[in-house]
Formats: C-alpha cells, sequence, structure tokens
C-alpha cells in the first residue's frame, strides 16, 4: 500500500532523507520510530504530497505520488505533528468544511460527519465553537477530519504530543480501532511506548537513513538477539551457569546483580527444558521468567544517538 | 443560462468562500469596520459642506454641491478600497500557514485556483458590501442633483475594478511572502507605489493612461485618446491593463500556493507576455497617436523615446525572468542559458529567463515596426540602421543584466537576495555614471563621440541617445581611431554577457558534476 523506493530529501546541504526503502503491505500499522530530526516528518510530508523529493519515487496504492498527486491525495489522511484548527467555527462547520474540500456531495456530508464525530467521541461537542474544545479534543477532531473522505492509507506524524496521560490513550483506542477497520497507518513518534501496543511493524529511522523495518518479533530477534531468561536460584548460582551454558538454547548465560540472565532462542518446550535440568541437578530455583523485551530494547540497540 | 447557473451555483458551494463568508461576518469586528467605514465617509461629506460653505455660499445651485459631494464620496471611498481589500487580501494565505491549517488545505481535493478564487471573492465581496452601505450617502447627491445615474453607476464599477486589482496584489504577496507582517508590508508598499506612479505627474502625461489609477479613472475615465488608429475611451485602458494585472496576480499566487502544480507555467508566461504587450500597446499606440496626429512628437525622438521605453521596460523585468532556483534536472539547459532555454520557454524554468525576456524584446520590435503601417506611415529613412543597432545594444544589455541574475541565482541560496542584489548591480551600472550630467550641464556634447566621464560607456541609455546624433552625422572613419559610443557600449555589455554566462555555465556544470556523484539509483 505505501512504498519508497530511493527515496531522498536534501534541504541544501543536508541530506534529511537518504534512499530510503520501504514497504507497507495493506492492513499494516507502520511504526516509524526515531529520535528528533532523524528524516521521519519529512518522509511523511513527502508521501503526503506536500514535499518534493529530491530523488526516488514513493508510491501509495500504487500510484505514483510525485507525478500524480491529484490521484493520490483523496487516498491519503493526513495528520500533521503541529496543526491549526479554525477557532471561529463550530465544530460540524468545521468538519463540513473539510468534507466539502474533499468534493463530498452535501447530501452525504451530515452522515458523514455524525460518523467520524461518533468514531472519535465527539458527538456532543458538534455544535460547540472549535476554540471551547480542549487539546485532546482538538487532536481528535484533526483526526475527525483526517477521516472525514474515508481515506485508504492514514499518515499520523506524532498523533499523541503533547497530549495528557488520558488524552494519550484516549488517542491510542481510536487507532486500534482504526487498525480493526482494515486502515493502513504509518504512526511516527519518538515516544516508543505509544506505539508498542498497536504496531505490526517498525521502521527505525537515524540521521534520514532507515535503520531497521519489518515485523516487531523478526525486529527483535534481529537486533536483541533472541529473548532473555531471567533466573533466580537460591546458592548454586555457578552450577546454575554451567548447566545452562550446556543447553542448546541457550546462547550466553551470565550473573548480573545476583540473577541469571540467558539469551534464550528456543521454543516454550526449551524453556522447560531448561527449568527441569536445573531442577533435576538439585538447584534451588526461585524464579524462572522471561524477561519482556520492548520497543526501547530495540531502539537503543539499533540507534547510535546521534540526529541529522 | 442553465451552465451560468451552474457555475454559479458551483462558484457558491466553494468551502473557502462560504467559510471565509461565515467567520468575517461572525462576531463584531465587520459591523466596527463598516461603521468606521461609513463614519469616514459620513466625516469627508461635511469637511466638503464645510468647505464649500466658506468659500462659496449658496452661489452656484444646488447641483455645484451635488456634484462636490459625489466627488468627495467616491474620491474617499477610493482610497479606503485600496487601503482595505489588500488588507484583507495579505494575510489571506499566510495566515493559513501561521495557523497551521495550509497544509491541510493542501491536502484536499481542492485545486489552488480554487482556493485563490474563494479568498479573492470573500474578500471582494465585504468590499461590495462597505460599497453598498454607501449608497444612502451617494443617494443624497441625487436630490441635490448634478449627478447622472450612469455616472454613479460607472463609478462603483471602478471601485469594484480597484478591489480586484490590489485584492490580487494582497494575496499574491499573501502567497509569496512566510508570514503576514512581511506579506502585508510588501503588498502597502507595492499599493503605495502603483497608486502614486499612476497618479502623480510622473505618469504617463497621457490623462486617458491616468486613468489606470482608480482616482485617475473617476476623473479621466471618459477622456478618448488615440492608439495608433483607434479612438479608445481612457476607462478600456484601464479596463484591459487592471484586469491583466489583476489576473496575473492570481495567477502567481496559484503557482505559489501548489507547489505540484507545474502546469501553470505556460499560462503565466502567456499572460505576462500579454500584460506586456498590452502596455505597449497603449504607450506606443499614444506615441505614435501624438506623433502622426497631434504633430507633438517629431518622427526622430519618436523613434529614440520608444527604444528608451523599451530598453528600461525590459531592464526592469529582467530581474524577474532570470532569477529563480535552479532545477538541478535543468541542468543541461542551464549549461546554454541562451540557446537551450528555448525549449522550457512557456514552462517557467529558470534557464528560460532570459529567452523569454529575447521574446519580449522581439515583440516590443515587432509591435514598434508595426506601428508605422497602421498609422499609415512609410517607414522613416534612418529606420533601417537605427533599428538593428538599438536591438542589439538592448539584446546585449538584457543579456548581460539576465547572466548576471543568473549567476546570483545559482550562486546564492535566496531568490530574493539574488533579485535585490541584481537591482543592486543594475542600478550602479545603468545609473550612477548618470550622476555626473546635472553637473556637467553639457549633456549633449558628453553623448557624442567620446565622453569625458568614462563610467558613462556603461549606461545604456546614453549610449541609445547617443546611436541617433551618430547616424545623423556618419560614421567616422574607423581607422582613424574614432569609435562611437554605442559601439563601446554595446561591445562592452557583449563582454559583459560572454562572460557571465561563461561562468553560469561553469557554476552549473560544478554542481552538474557533484549531483553525478550520487548514486544513480538515488536520484
Amino acid at each position: 500500500m505505501i512504498k519508497t523506493k530511493n527515496l531522498r530529501k536534501e534541504f541544501g546541504k543536508l541530506v534529511a532523507v537518504d534512499n530510503l526503502n520501504l514497504e507497507i503491505e495493506a492492513g499494516d500499522i507502520f511504526g516509524f520510530i526515531g529520535p528528533n530530526g532523524a528524516g521521519k516528518t519529512t518522509t511523511i510530508r513527502m508521501l503526503a504530497t506536500l514535499l518534493r523529493p529530491t530523488a526516488g519515487k514513493a508510491y501509495i496504492d500504487g500510484i505514483e505520488v510525485t507525478a500524480n498527486h491529484r490521484q493520490v491525495r483523496p487516498l491519503i489522511g493526513f495528520m500533521p505533528d503541529f496543526f491549526g484548527v479554525y477557532d471561529d467555527v463550530k465544530v460540524w462547520e468545521y468538519l463540513d468544511f473539510f468534507a466539502a474540500a474533499y468534493r463530498i456531495p452535501k447530501r452525504e456530508r451530515s452522515d458523514k460527519i455524525d460518523n467520524v464525530l461518533h468514531l472519535t467521541n465527539l458527538g456532543t461537542k458538534k455544535d460547540s465553537f472549535v476554540e471551547e474544545l480542549s487539546r485532546g479534543m482538538k487532536q481528535r477532531l484533526c483526526l475527525a477530519k483526517t477521516l472525514i473522505h474515508g481515506p485508504k492509507v492514514l499518515l499520523l506524524d506524532e498523533p499523541a504530543s503533547g497530549l495528557d496521560p488520558r488524552a494519550r490513550i484516549e488517542i491510542k483506542e481510536l487507532l486500534k480501532k482504526l487498525k480493526s477497520m482494515g486502515k493502513t497507518i504509518l504512526v511516527s513518534s519518538h515516544i516508543l511506548p505509544e506505539l508498542a501496543d498497536f504496531c505490526n511493524k517498525i521502521g527505525i529511522i537515524e540521521k534520514g537513513r532507515l535503520i531497521v523495518a519489518g515485523d516487531v518479533k523478526t525486529i527483535l530477534e534481529q537486533t536483541v538477539g533472541g529473548r532473555i531468561l531471567e533466573i533466580k536460584v537460591m546458592d548454586e548460582a555457578p552450577k546454575a551457569l554451567e548447566i545452562l551454558s550446556d543447553l542448546s538454547s541457550i546462547k550466553e548465560a551470565q550473573l548480573v546483580d545476583g540473577m541469571l540472565q540467558a539469551q534464550f532462542s528456543g521454543t516454550l518446550e526449551d524453556q522447560c527444558s531448561a527449568l527441569r535440568a536445573l531442577v533435576d541437578a538439585d538447584v534451588k530455583v526461585l524464579s524462572f521468567s522471561e524477561q519482556a523485551t520492548d520497543l526501547e530494547d530495540i531502539f537503543m540497540k539499533v540507534t547510535k544517538g546521534i540526529v541529522s | 443560462m442553465g451552465k451560468i447557473t451552474h457555475w454559479l451555483r458551483h462558484a457558491m458551494e466553494n468551502p473557502i468562500l462560504m467559510k471565509e463568508l461565515r467567520s468575517r461576518m461572525r462576531g463584531s469586528k465587520a459591523y466596527w469596520v463598516l461603521l468606521v467605514y461609513l463614519a469616514v465617509l459620513s466625516f469627508a461629506l461635511v469637511i466638503a459642506y464645510l468647505a464649500w460653505w466658506h468659500t462659496s455660499g449658496y452661489s452656484g445651485g444646488s447641483f455645484v454641491i451635488g456634484r462636490l459631494f459625489f466627488r468627495t464620496l467616491f474620491y474617499v471611498q477610493v482610497g479606503l478600497v485600496c487601503l482595505i481589500t489588500p488588507g484583507l487580501t495579505a494575510g489571506a494565505i499566510t495566515l493559513e500557514k501561521e495557523q497551521r491549517t495550509y497544509d491541510l488545505l493542501v491536502m484536499t481535493s481542492m485545486k489552488a485556483r480554487s482556493m485563490i478564487a474563494g479568498k479573492l471573492v470573500s474578500a471582494i465581496s465585504f468590499v461590495v458590501l462597505l460599497m453598498v452601505s454607501s449608497v444612502p450617502l451617494v443617494s443624497v447627491c441625487f436630490l441635490l442633483g448634478g449627478v447622472s445615474p450612469g455616472e454613479v453607476f460607472f463609478s462603483y464599477l471602478v471601485l469594484l475594478l480597484a478591489a480586484f486589482m490590489y485584492g490580487s496584489l494582497g494575496l499574491m504577496w499573501s502567497s509569496v511572502a512566510r508570514n503576514t507582517t512581511t506579506a502585508t508590508l510588501m503588498t502597502y508598499a507595492t499599493v503605495i507605489v502603483l497608486f502614486a506612479g499612476t497618479l502623480l505627474p510622473l505618469a504617463p502625461p497621457t490623462e486617458a493612461l491616468r486613468a489606470v489609477n482608480p482616482a485617475g479613472a473617476l476623473q479621466y475615465a471618459m477622456s478618448v485618446e488615440q492608439y495608433f488608429t483607434f479612438h479608445l475611451p481612457a476607462w478600456i485602458a484601464s479596463l484591459i491593463l487592471n484586469g491583466l494585472a489583476g489576473i496575473l496576480f492570481l495567477m502567481v499566487s496559484i503557482r505559489k500556493v501548489d507547489s505540484y502544480d507545474t502546469d501553470t507555467s505556460l499560462g503565466l508566461r502567456l499572460q505576462s507576455l500579454l500584460l506586456y504587450s498590452a502596455v505597449l500597446f497603449f504607450v506606443f499606440g499614444w506615441l505614435f497617436g501624438i506623433s502622426y496626429s497631434k504633430n507633438e512628437l517629431s518622427p526622430d525622438d519618436l523613434l529614440m523615446v520608444v527604444w528608451f521605453v523599451i530598453l528600461s521596460v525590459l531592464l526592469v523585468l529582467t530581474p524577474i525572468f532570470t532569477t529563480g532556483e535552479p532545477d538541478q534536472k535543468g541542468r543541461n539547459a542551464l549549461r546554454l542559458p541562451i540557446v537551450g532555454g528555448w525549449g522550457s520557454l512557456f514552462r517557467a524554468r529558470l534557464e528560460s529567463g532570459l529567452p523569454f525576456m529575447l521574446l519580449l524584446l522581439g515583440v516590443s520590435t515587432a509591435m514598434f515596426v508595426a506601428g508605422y503601417p497602421m498609422t499609415g506611415q512609410g517607414l522613416p529613412p534612418m529606420l533601417h540602421l537605427y533599428l538593428p543597432l538599438a536591438a542589439i545594444l538592448v539584446l546585449v544589455v538584457v543579456a548581460a543584466f539576465g547572466g548576471i541574475e543568473l549567476l546570483l541565482s545559482c550562486l546564492l541560496k535566496s531568490r530574493w537576495t539574488a533579485l535585490a542584489s541584481g537591482y543592486l548591480i543594475m542600478a550602479g551600472l545603468t545609473l550612477l555614471p548618470l550622476v555626473v550630467l546635472p553637473y556637467s550641464g553639457r549633456a549633449a556634447e558628453m553623448i557624442g563621440f567620446r565622453p569625458q566621464w568614462l563610467p558613462l560607456y556603461l549606461s545604456p541609455h546614453m549610449a541609445l541617445a547617443s546611436l541617433f546624433p551618430t547616424l545623423e552625422e556618419g560614421f567616422p572613419d574607423p581607422t582613424g581611431g574614432e569609435i562611437p559610443f554605442f559601439c563601446i557600449t554595446t561591445l562592452l555589455y557583449a563582454l559583459i554577457a560572454a562572460l557571465v554566462l561563461i561562468r553560469v555555465r561553469g557554476v552549473v556544470v560544478r554542481r552538474w558534476e557533484g549531483w553525478r556523484r550520487v548514486p544513480r539509483a538515488a536520484r
């Protein structure tokens, strides 16, 4: 649904996006991760036909973006990181304005407005002035505007930035709803827990270059080298280390702060075998668990902490 | 009829127009503007009445005061419309950028021209509301007499045309500038230049062409002038020139609003050509008119004045058309800015700026030559010598300054810096040498074969002025070491043009080499 081929953007001597190759299937929720200034917004703006690439191609639903921006725009719902709303209009007028701008016939507009207001939980605010809405509500209103023309692809640039925890959770729930509606979503953020819940694919960008991209599990294996088992034993730590090191599913084991940490790349059966091996050797196991590895671990592992 | 209704319905469904109208009339701001507008008009009427009372009392009949009221009302309204309309449009696009709604708008299915049309029509609609609110005051003039309904109707049309022209100007700056402050400043600076420039006596000495100014249009609109063999009332010149300029401003706005819309280039260049031709038609037509019908200008002077006009106008326009941001993909054409640029003549590319200027020179020459048969005159005897020499001089001067602008565009990052630097260099080379003239008191001698003040060789205007006397007196014998003034100036500018264009080629080739280092797949 979204594809880029050697996409590049230069601002003078600065290379903001450097030969980006990306492929996102229909129905994917793609988390675009990177530090500030990494090139996320520039990439999204090129996909949204707001910036011309210096070189390379971008495709939305098989249509080349630069040459066919008129055909591509109705397919996209774009929500920028910083956006404004017209304060002197009512909520329904705001949505009606964008519905008309997307050439939705007048007779269909009312239903569509009600639908998106219901979806974004703003139904009760239909006749309120936009300036009376809270920041979180304005964010949802912008998302409602983004959905008004029924786009196939959503490009959301930092959709939850600057929101309080409650509004953040509301936006997250909304994105999950959109996922269930089969939308293809590219969502950027530098706050990783935001994306961890609902993205099935991620891409990490740093200094304009895509460092890693793919589904979360594969990347975990590629980058962290598998999962970590955390085992606490009563007093036979060296013996336990020896036993674990002999197992084929354990790549490496070490003692960290009195806790055994083993790099594990096997199945659940192999985990049971590891525990059984320890118990059979009379090692007193106090706890045995798999460490939760998340996007933050991946991010810290692959990025170098530099920005363009 | 059906089509018109359909078009009107479509126009009224313009989302920008509807939103702007709704927002503008919401709240008390619009009513305050209305109140101030009517208060200023009423105050002006009171002042006019008191002035009349103190100067002539009741003498002359009521129609005198009726006429005075009418003039006062419309002159003040012209001022107000020229002040208010650009104010309404100068922030139209920049405010969208500042409140971060611009990207959301551009992303919709609305075309740039619908956005611009919506913004302009909403601003003009508000001005029309202000004009309509003045009708009760204008009706006082009917009570007093001295004014015909046709005159009133025509005056409102002049106001409407001014609202269109100055509103479009505001929109153009709004789409070009980065913020509302710059857009407003640039808009009002241009309004002052256009308004004062067409009103003051330094404007064309013809009454009819002064009607280009809305205040002038109220006074001179009906005066008829001869353009070549056509007798046209001044309001037609006003309508054509203001209308074409307004459309050109709108086309620039449309082009700037959506950078992806490249299909406007052809229209923009054609519109520029059309406006240029229209200006030439009225200026040349009037010059030919006063020369051959009224005998106010000798045929020799006509020749010189026309080429002075061509040189001056082309010099003013050259930086506008030859600056821009060089496109990496236009590298091949930029290698040969004159030869290669013809291919993209109507695509508003940087490399085609110089060929476009040469096209304007061609149009000017053609219109000038056509003027003789159009007015039923034979070609003057000196024309076959004067014309090619003058044309070559103008050509090399335009090529030199165009080349300088191209070079600046390639070297500097900002088009505005290139534009400002270009105008400064041009002023320095062409105008500074002339500062000696008021002190010499013998300008005529200085434009002979050998100017005593050497920098005068750089002044193309002086070279042009020296061309006719040189031709009249005959070329000196080149073996005697005498080289005419204009020949030196022509050669000098030809040399500058060649050097600068070679340098442009060098800069672009270097850039192209840098670009070639980027892997092919990444381009």
